[in-house]
């Protein structure tokens, strides 16, 4: 099976081979790769250096730990690829989108109002938690179309907190 | 020496002043809210007392119910550790009137150091170089003038302030005005008292700090500096000892002007003098810690000696067994706050449990943790869940050291702060020794992403992940024998979450 992973701009042809190999933009490497708690931690031995990693998956993201480094990529395989493909010709601009709260906390001042024009990673919401106030920014440039919580309101993980368009 | 002492806190310093109990034998008790039952101090102390819910004003901060139980379980002594109640004098004095030695310093004494006008009057007096600014609370109407007198940039701080809390820069006259307003509001509702104070900001200055050690017959002696610079948003991250900012002649006159504010203060017990220190070499007085700090260990580990012995032996009236020409700073120790927060993501607090640990061990390494496999890091108390210090011969070797224990320190579950560290440790910047308090800030950044040896790594595993994945959903059941080879043999991950 082959594989196409996408970590910022760059591309890795990964194909699954049989024996143990993988090859990597045409290299073939033997790799050896356990689970070691079964959920987070991962030992790879690769044509025997040994790796640690710890990996987060959120649908097909991974995001991966190696010595502090965080990489995030994007794995598809030839028919995903194709789907993703056929949908970036029609897809229409990505409309709006929502600042979510990402643990749960006091909502202590909403920056922005309604109507506002935001740039990217502009904050808007200022969350309590932990003692900290915490900024939470807008991932992309728009216009403030709705903001759904009150100053002192308290708000679970993942609460929609403000949309923009 | 005393026979029974409760530790008012919770978390890895608790166990650290535990510890430091169970080494002289004294009997121990701990206190804990709802949420804490599973704790580690809980589990490690002699008994162990219920003071309430979760939030820390219904139980860690609740003088009442600590005195209560201090009464009822006949305890000699309270360690109060740091935060919560310990630089509150009213927490100091209940302890007082009830017939228990508070292990800090005297109840006015906390007091005094905790106003920071009241500080910076007394410390300058005995001719200890204080930060340019104000000396007496300032009206709104009298804030300006101060200020253009002093020059800008400047900080607005709180008097009952502290670790960065009602603090706001102001870089130009005409901000002063709403600065100020703002100020208030926050010290308000942060400390209850809103009485401000200005002060000259020093450009490009190093955080370091000097620990005391004082008995009651006013023998006063100093345990050399910390480095405590990297900070974000004023709170510190990494510090180390000693610091590379100071030659013996500088740290002697440091040292002689912290023992110099500290006899202002009449102080007794173990308390920490912070200066800022500038390029040229001028330092001033900041404030005074009326506590244990959380970076002790990196001056226990230089100089061997054991703080918080030391605060109990002080606490029961002994004298200090220790001249000032016995005290030898040996090596150099590091240490990295390990915090319960995402540096991919803003330092945003993460909780979680703790799903698995691996924690750091071998030559030179220790770990102050009040975690454990299974632990729930809630969102009710700081994100500091430990501390891994290091010591090394020089500073090189610490560094070494550090980098090594990091990346065998895991912690699974949550997000936390191992990332920043390695990542910083590897700033030549940092390894150099060239830093001020707003290197963090203003030149290092989280970036994604690093080697490209790492990347490739990275996307050979997610592959190998989405290629089991796919493999499961097609084959039904999934197997669960382990007798076949290779990266096939691991169990989906998926189906154990």
């Amino acid at each position: 099976m082959k594989y196409t992973a996408l970590i910022n701009d760059r591309s890795y042809t990964i194909e699954i081979g049989t024996n143990n190999t993988v090859i990597v933009n045409g290299e073939a490497h033997t790799v050896d790769f356990r689970s070691i708690d079964g959920v987070t931690l991962f030992s790879l031995l690769m044509d025997n250096t040994s790796w640690e990693v710890l990996v987060e998956r959120t649908g097909d993201e991974y995001r991966l730990l190696i010595d502090g480094e965080l990489h995030v990529v994007d794995v598809q395989d030839e028919r995903t690829r194709k789907l993703a493909k056929a949908e970036s010709k029609t897809a229409v601009p990505a409309g709006e989108i929502a600042v979510k709260a990402p643990m749960p906390g006091l909502v202590r001042t909403v920056t922005v109002n309604v109507g506002d024009s935001v740039a990217a990673k502009q904050g808007v919401v200022i969350l309590e938690a932990m003692k900290m106030q915490n900024e939470l920014r807008t991932p992309r440039a728009g216009v403030v179309k709705e903001i759904r919580v009150k100053e002192g309101e308290a708000v679970n993980q993942g609460q929609v907190l403000v949309v923009i368009k | 020496m005393f026979k029974r002492v409760l530790v008012a806190n919770r978390g890895e310093i608790a166990v650290r002043v535990l510890r430091a109990c169970r080494e002289l034998g004294l009997e121990t008790v701990a206190v804990w809210s709802e949420v804490d039952r599973n704790a580690l101090h809980v589990r490690y102390a002699d008994e162990a007392y219920c003071i309430g819910p979760a939030p820390a004003s219904e139980s860690y901060l609740r003088i009442d119910r600590i005195i209560d139980v201090a009464i009822r379980a006949k305890v000699d002594a309270i360690h109060p550790g740091y935060g919560f109640l310990a630089e509150n004098d009213r927490f100091a004095r209940a302890c007082i009137e009830s017939g228990i030695a508070f292990v800090g310093p005297p109840p006015d004494v906390v007091r005094a150091m905790g106003d920071k006008i009241e500080s910076r009057r007394a410390v300058a007096k005995q001719g200890v170089p204080v930060v340019p600014g104000t000396y007496e609370p300032l009206r709104d109407e009298e804030m300006l003038a101060a200020a253009n007198q002093i020059g800008f940039p400047l900080f607005i701080k709180a008097s009952a302030g502290g670790g960065g809390k009602g603090m706001r820069r102001v870089d130009t006259p005409d901000e002063m005005a709403s600065s100020v307003a703002r100020a208030r509001g926050e010290a308000e509702a942060a400390f209850g008292d809103p009485t401000l104070y200005l002060e000259k900001i020093v450009e490009h200055a190093r955080h370091v700090e000097f620990q005391i050690l004082a008995d009651a017959r006013g023998n006063v002696i100093h345990l050399g500096e910390r480095e405590c610079s990297i900070q974000r948003r004023h709170q510190k991250l990494i510090e180390e000892s000693p610091s590379v900012a100071l030659d013996d002649k500088l740290r002697e006159k440091m040292g002689k002007a912290a023992v110099a504010a500290a006899k202002a203060a009449n102080y007794v017990n173990a308390g920490t003098i912070e200066f800022l220190l500038d390029q040229d070499e001028h330092f001033y007085f900041l404030e005074m810690n009326t506590r244990l700090q959380v970076e002790h260990p990196v001056t226990e580990l230089v100089t061997g000696i054991d703080i918080v012995k030391e605060q109990l032996r002080i606490a029961s009236g002994r004298l200090l067994g220790l001249k000032q020409k016995n005290v030898e700073q040996r090596g150099w120790a590091i240490e990295c706050r390990i915090t319960a927060e995402d540096p991919y993501n803003g330092f945003l607090p993460s909780t979680g449990r703790i799903i698995s640990l691996y924690e750091p061990t071998g030559p030179g390494v220790r770990l102050e943790s009040g975690i454990y496999e299974g632990f729930e890091v809630s969102l009710y108390y700081d994100p500091l869940i430990a501390k891994l210090v290091v010591w090394g011969p020089d500073r090189a070797t610490a560094i070494m050291r550090m980098k090594r224990a990091l990346s065998e320190y895991k912690i699974l579950g949550i997000a936390t702060s191992i990332p920043f560290h390695q990542k910083l440790f590897e700033s030549t910047s940092f390894i150099g020794g060239h830093f001020d308090t707003t290197f963090l800030d203003d030149r290092f950044s989280m970036e994604q992403g690093g080697s490209d040896e790492n990347e490739k790594v990275a996307a050979i595993v997610a592959t190998l992940l989405t290629h089991d994945r796919r493999q499961h959903a097609l084959n039904i059941p999934p197997p669960t024998s382990s007798a076949r080879g290779g990266w096939k043999r691991f169990r989906s991950w998926e189906s154990l979450r």
